[in-house]
Order: structure tokens, then sequence, then C-alpha cells
């Protein structure tokens, strides 16, 4: 479990707080969906479970933020990556090694997984994702949906309890956002928790998560199932956030219906 | 009346140097003068190829093996240079932090225009333009690494523009942008359009686009597998091109709706008859 | 005493506004080399002196004081060392402390220069001085792709880090190891950036013709009062150099 504890955190050159007083849990098996307009926090929650925060990102920081009882302030970014894997937006931020199975087995090495786990754990990685048969290919010579699906497994192979991916959808086409749920799904179902940070409201609505999270100027506005969150039309409104689709128009619709029948009274 | 083409692709084939398959294949293509052409397709499908054939970048910047022909405004793209194309046709490209040049917006607006020879006073006219069209009137002395993704990416629109292109070429325009952003893009465009500059734009986000454009192509592996008009093809079921249907065609497909909406008020309006 | 980033951060272009910074570029260049040719005319430790205290008024104009004591106080323990070896290698006391004074005056000219321009100025100067496109664009390209290039180094290095890795301290060959991870994913995004923006340069038809100006800079009453000043310091230099050093000591006697 990842446990938000009254957390509030500051950017050094900042004056302002990016999060304020945050009391969340993410528990395993469940997939959580994060949105909020800009600056409102997003990054910054998700940089503050893995340590990268406060341990790279110097700042203020207030309360605490326990991963299975670790205190992140105390332990390293290194040991945190065992159990939280973070998901970055571009996967070219990683790539340096001569194949893809390479690559993958950078993550076990450097957080000195036991030789003889990592294998194993690099084969299951790349065959989750589907890119066993690609581990000889350069990872500059991949498409973008597979660069995507190889920075998944560079931080699958470390066997992290939670993985939390910011905006995974960016540059995206159909196809490989469809695979990308079918992804997570299976992850959650092999009893991981995961986290998504996006403003890819569509997307999200497929995927359909255990619980959404709205952040709003550093603060959680709302949580709860999908349904509840994405009927709360004016909510999102106002926190500069489109709603699905097809919740907006079945609002549209009760509203016209009522003014329909408010004129015919 | 005579509708002139401006753009045209004749049997064109296109492979890259050093690649074993054809980025393109067989594209025949006419382009009218005020067309708001929307081209849609997987990545790869070679959308951006499509793109860099129309201002000469292919083949002059991008060495390969180029059959057919293109055609722009009667200028034979193997034969007129990027800089005499570029005159008529302006390429927006997908990521600004790689197009911005210089230190201050109203710099980086005139960067093209001062690589055209123009003078002076021209230049402050159209740098004015550009702001004012975009509605970034206020971003005029920023600095441009003081710019959030989504106003680089307003900037980099306003530079191409100010080059008054007759067609405007824009390559995934929206991606740094949340839906509002985005929608204010599709509204300036179609404001463009209007006034009489023919669009040409590769996008994923069909919902936000399609209502605003003439023409959707399909691309997939190299070739075009639909050219026509948007509503057919997206109530066609194009997901095994790999496009995704927007938001509101899945809607009315699922509640059995007759008339083919492609956008929310045009959904309400068929719904509330 | 000994702080070398101390020492180079006069050099940093501010945007400070002052009586200087608003000169027309071109005067401040011209100010610039008259402060560097000026000491060079001769060794005369009265020149050295007299550029050195002619440079005061720019000081002020430009209000770098704060900023040129800073670096003086960083630079001590240099000057020291250059006044003791040059004494040591000429054993003339008033020689070395002209030589040491001549480089002083030189470094606060550029950083007078320096943080009293931005970066666009300076390229507008280069290139009216005829400086060919590509130098001068390079300088401004560069500039521009700094920050773009620091933030990517930025998230490669948070990006690593949640794979666990680490910048290994001891061991040269194993440090230098540990920064692979960090240089490759740098090298290849800076090329990937290089070559979509000479794309975007060809497309807005760079290079293919005369450029004109969307900047145009005036000349002021200002301008030619700094002009008129640089060039009476540097006519008055000279006559001053062939004073002996020991006139300096007339009001004492």
């Amino acid at each position: 479990m990842i446990e938000f504890r009254n957390v509030s955190f500051r950017y050094e050159r900042s004056r302002g707080f990016a999060v304020k007083d945050i009391s969340l849990e993410f528990k395993v098996r469940r997939i959580y969906g994060v949105i909020g307009p800009n600056g409102s926090g997003k990054s910054t929650l998700l940089r503050m479970m893995n340590g990268l925060i406060p341990h790279f990102y110097r700042g203020e920081m207030v309360g605490r933020v326990l991963v299975d009882g670790m205190d992140t302030r105390e332990a390293s970014v290194a040991q945190l990556a065992r159990k939280v894997g973070l998901v970055f937006q571009n996967p070219e931020h990683m790539f340096f090694s001569e194949s893809v199975e390479e690559e993958v087995s950078f993550g076990p090495r450097s957080v000195g997984m036991d030789e003889s786990e990592i294998e194993d754990s690099i084969r299951w990685s790349l065959e989750e994702v589907g890119l066993w048969e690609l581990r000889g290919r350069s990872p500059w010579s991949l498409s973008g949906g597979e660069m995507k699906r190889l920075s998944i497994a560079c931080v699958l192979s470390m066997r992290p309890t939670f993985v939390a991916l910011d905006e995974p959808t960016v540059g995206q086409d159909a196809l490989s956002k469809d695979s990308l749920i079918n992804l997570l799904r299976n992850l959650r179902d092999e009893g991981k928790g995961i986290i998504v940070v996006t403003h890819d409201i569509e997307w999200l609505e497929e995927l359909d998560p255990d619980e959404v999270i709205v952040l709003s100027k550093g603060s959680v506005y709302e949580r709860g199932p999908p349904e509840d969150i994405f009927s709360d039309v004016r909510g999102l409104v106002m926190n500069q956030l489109m709603p699905p689709i097809s919740y907006l128009i079945e609002d549209l619709l009760r509203r016209c219906l009522s003014v329909r029948s408010a004129g015919n009274a | 009346m005579h509708v002139s083409m401006l753009i045209k692709f004749e049997g064109v084939s296109f492979k890259y140097e050093g690649s074993e398959s054809y980025a393109i294949r067989d594209v025949n293509l006419d382009i009218r003068r005020g067309d708001f052409l929307l081209i849609a397709g997987m990545s790869g499908s070679g959308k951006s190829t499509l793109l860099r054939m129309m201002n000469g970048l292919i083949p002059h910047f991008y060495r390969g093996e180029m059959v057919g022909r293109v055609l722009v405004d009667g200028m034979d793209t193997r034969e007129a240079s990027v800089a005499q194309l570029a005159r008529k046709v302006g390429l927006v490209f997908q990521n600004p932090d790689n197009q911005i040049v210089t230190l201050r917006v109203d710099r980086e607006i005139a960067f093209g225009l001062e690589n055209l020879g123009m003078s002076r006073e021209e230049m402050i006219y159209r740098v004015n333009y550009a702001l004012s069209k975009l509605k970034i009137e206020h971003l005029e002395r920023r600095p441009t690494y003081e710019l959030s993704g989504g106003e680089k990416q307003l900037v980099a629109i306003a530079s191409i523009i100010a080059m008054k292109p007759e067609i405007l070429v824009l390559d995934e325009p929206t991606s740094e942008l949340d839906p509002f952003g985005a929608a204010r893009i599709v509204r300036i465009l179609k404001e463009l359009n209007r006034e009489g500059i023919t669009i040409i734009v590769a996008e994923h986000r069909l919902d936000l686009f399609a209502p605003s454009s003439n023409r959707l192509l399909v691309v997939h592996e190299g070739r075009i597998k639909f050219d026509g008009d948007p509503r057919e093809v997206l109530y066609d079921d194009p997901h095994s091109l790999g496009v995704k249907s927007p938001g509101v065609v899945k809607f009315a497909k699922d509640h059995g709706i007759k008339e083919r909406p492609l956008t929310v008020g045009e959904l309400l309006k068929a719904m509330t008859r | 005493m000994f702080d070398p980033l101390g020492m180079l951060e006069i050099f940093k272009t501010g945007q400070l506004e002052s009586v200087y910074a608003r000169l027309n570029p071109l005067v401040k260049f011209i100010l610039f080399i008259i402060f560097i040719i000026l000491p060079l005319i001769s060794t005369s430790f009265i020149l050295q002196l007299f550029s050195l205290v002619a440079q005061i008024p720019l000081i002020l104009m430009s209000r770098s004081g704060r900023k040129v004591i800073r670096s003086l106080r960083a630079s001590t323990f240099f000057i020291l060392i250059l006044i003791i070896l040059n004494y040591i290698t000429t054993n003339n006391i008033i020689f070395s402390l002209s030589m040491v004074i001549r480089l002083l005056v030189m470094i606060i000219a550029s950083a007078i220069f320096m943080s009293g321009s931005n970066p666009s100025e300076i390229g507008d100067v280069l290139s009216k001085m005829k400086v060919p496109t590509s130098i001068t664009f390079s300088f401004i390209v560069a500039l521009r792709f700094i920050p773009v290039l620091a933030d990517d180094f930025m998230n490669i290095v948070a990006s690593q880090a949640s794979r666990g890795h680490e910048v290994e301290r001891s061991g040269f060959i194993r440090r230098a190891k540990s920064l692979l991870p960090l240089l490759i994913p740098l090298i290849v995004i800076a090329i990937r950036r290089a070559q979509q923006l000479a794309e975007a340069l060809e497309s807005r038809c760079f290079g293919s013709g005369k450029r004109t100006s969307y900047i145009t800079y005036e000349v002021k009453f200002t301008d030619l009062l700094a002009l008129t000043y640089a060039i009476t310091v540097l006519l008055i230099g000279p006559l001053l150099a062939t004073l002996p050093p020991e006139f300096l000591l007339l009001p004492f006697r």
C-alpha cells in the first residue's frame, strides 16, 4: 500500500505549494486514474511515490509518504524502485543499450537483484508487454507504441508491486492505446497496483479504473468510482476538465428535457 | 465553376534511403483550393511522409527513391527548391520546441519573414497580424524559454501564418494542448480556411477536427484507403484501419440514431426531434 | 578565497535595466573593444591605472558594481598568485602590478559588455559586422537550446534514477561508466532535436537569399556621448603612457 499522510510539498524555487495536505491510499489489485488541470500537482504526486521527491527534487516537504511501511524520506530511490515503478512520458529518456533485452536488464542490475532472478525477470516483463520476440532489436528501431511498451517493461523487470504511469497515451495511436488498456488490466489482475496520471479522458473512460481522483490546485477535489466522477459534469468543467463525451451528452440531454418539460408546464 | 487543383499527387511512391519498404505507395491525390483536409491513420502509416512531400522536404531534404510526381500549383517538387515551395506551403511540425529558434516571441514570428528578405514595415505588419490571429498579443515580448508547451505550439503556428502561405499544413498541432486549447486551434484554422487558405492537418483527435473538415483521408500502410466525406468514413467503422471513432459517433451508433452527427450539437438536434 | 564559480559570475548575461543596457549594441561593442585595446597600447603603469579608473563610469552606468566587487573578491587568490609569479620572473613590482591591472581591465570590460547585453543583441551586432550568418545563428540557437537540453537532462536523470541508477563517486572508470545511461539518451535526443530543427529551418526558407532585419537600433544622444567618451579616453591614454610612473608620487613630495 502507498499511503500519503497529510502531505504537502513546495519546490525549492517556488513560492506556492505544489500539493497541499494530501491524504490518500493506493492499494494493490486496483487501477487508479488521476486527473486534473495543469499545475494541479499530478506529476508531483507521482514523484513522491518513488522517492524522487524529496531525494532528487529539493524543497520543503510536510507529512509522510509510506510505501509498504517504508518512509520515502528515509529509503533511497533505488530501494523504492523495487516497490514502485515509475514510467515517464518520453521513453527516449531511458534508452542507452544495444538491445531491448539489455535495456530491460538495467533496472534489476542497478537495484541489486539476485543474478538468478534477473533472467527470469527479463523474460517475464518482455512477454508481459509482448516484446519478447523483439528482444534482440535496438531500442531506437522500435515503433512509437513498442517503445512505450519497452519503457514499461524496463520498470516491470524490477518486479515492483505498484506501477505508476505519467501520461502514457501522449503521442500514441489508437491501437497502441488499446493494447495499453489490456496491459494495465492484466497487471492489475496479476496483483499489482496501477496508478495512471492522464488528461486523455476518453481513454480513461475505456480503461474503467476502480477509482478516479481529481486533483485541483494541489488538493484532492473529488474521488470515487468513475461513474460518479464523470457524471459530475459541472465539477469537472469548473476545474478545466472535459468529461467523456457520453457523460456530457447525457448531462446535456437531461437539461434539454427538463427545460422542455418546464416549458410545457 | 472552375475549381483549381492546388496540390496534385500523380502515382507517387517513396522509399526512404536505407529503408526496405515503401513509406507511401501509389498515391493519387487532388487537393483543391479551399479544402480543409484531415489526414488520419496510425503512426508509421505514411502520414508524415505525405506532408513532407508537399513542401519539397521530400525529395530535397530526405533522400530516397521517388516514383511519380507532386505538383504544387503547377510546380514540380522535384525541380523547385524547398525555399520556393515554402512560399506557398507553410509546414508546422509536431514538436514546437524543435521549431523555435530565437529568444523572443516577436523575433521568432519575424524569423521566416527575415529569410524572405521582406521590408521592415511589412514584417511589423505581419507580426502583428499573426499575433492577433492567434490571440497571443500578450506574448509579444516574452522570452521563448518562458513559454508553456501550449504557448509554444501557438507561437510555432503564428510563425508560419505570418508568412501568409496559400496552403497551411500541420502535423499534429494539438499534441501539447488540453481539449480547450485544441478547440481554439480548430477555430483559428476554420477562420483561416474561410478566408481562403487551404488547410491540411494530420491528426489523431478526430472528434475535434472532423466537424470542421470537408474531406477526410485515411492512410494505412502507405496507401490511401479512404478519401471523402468525413461523415461517411467515420460511420463506416474505421477501427480496422487504426482510426478511433469520435465519442459522438460511437454514441450515435449505440443509440441507433439515423442522422450522422459529428458534433454534440448535431447529436442533440437529432435526438430531440 | 578560492572560488572558481564566483569568478565566472560576472559574465552571466543579465536583463538588468540600466543606462548602459539601453545603449545601441554596436556602441556597447565599440566601448568593449576600446577598453580591450587601451591597456595594450603600452606597458606603462599609469596607462593601466588610467584604463581601470576610466571604466568606473561604465561600471556605474551598467549597475554592475556589486558584481565586479564580488568577482574581484572571488579572484583575490588568483590575482595574488599572478602578482607574485610576475615579480619572481621579472623582479619588477611596478611591472607586475601593471600586468595584473591590465588583465583586470580586460576582464571587467568583457563583463560589462556581456552582462549589459542580451544574447539577441550580441547576435545582431555580430551579423551587422558581417560575421557569416551560420556563426551568429549557431550562437543564438545554442543559447536557445541550452535550457531545453538542460530540461531533457533533468528528465533523463529522473528516469534513470527511477530504475535504481546512481552516479558512482569512486574510481574514474566506474564513474565514467555510470554516466553513460545519462549521456547516451542526451546525445540521442540532442541529435533528434537538431534534425527536426534543420527541417523546420528549411521550411522557413532559411539560407535561401539575402536576409533583412526585423529589429533595428536607433542612435540616441547617450550613444553619441558614450562614443565621445570612448574616443577621448583613447586619445588621453597614450599621452599619459609617456609619463614615468614616478609621476604619480609627485603630490606626495
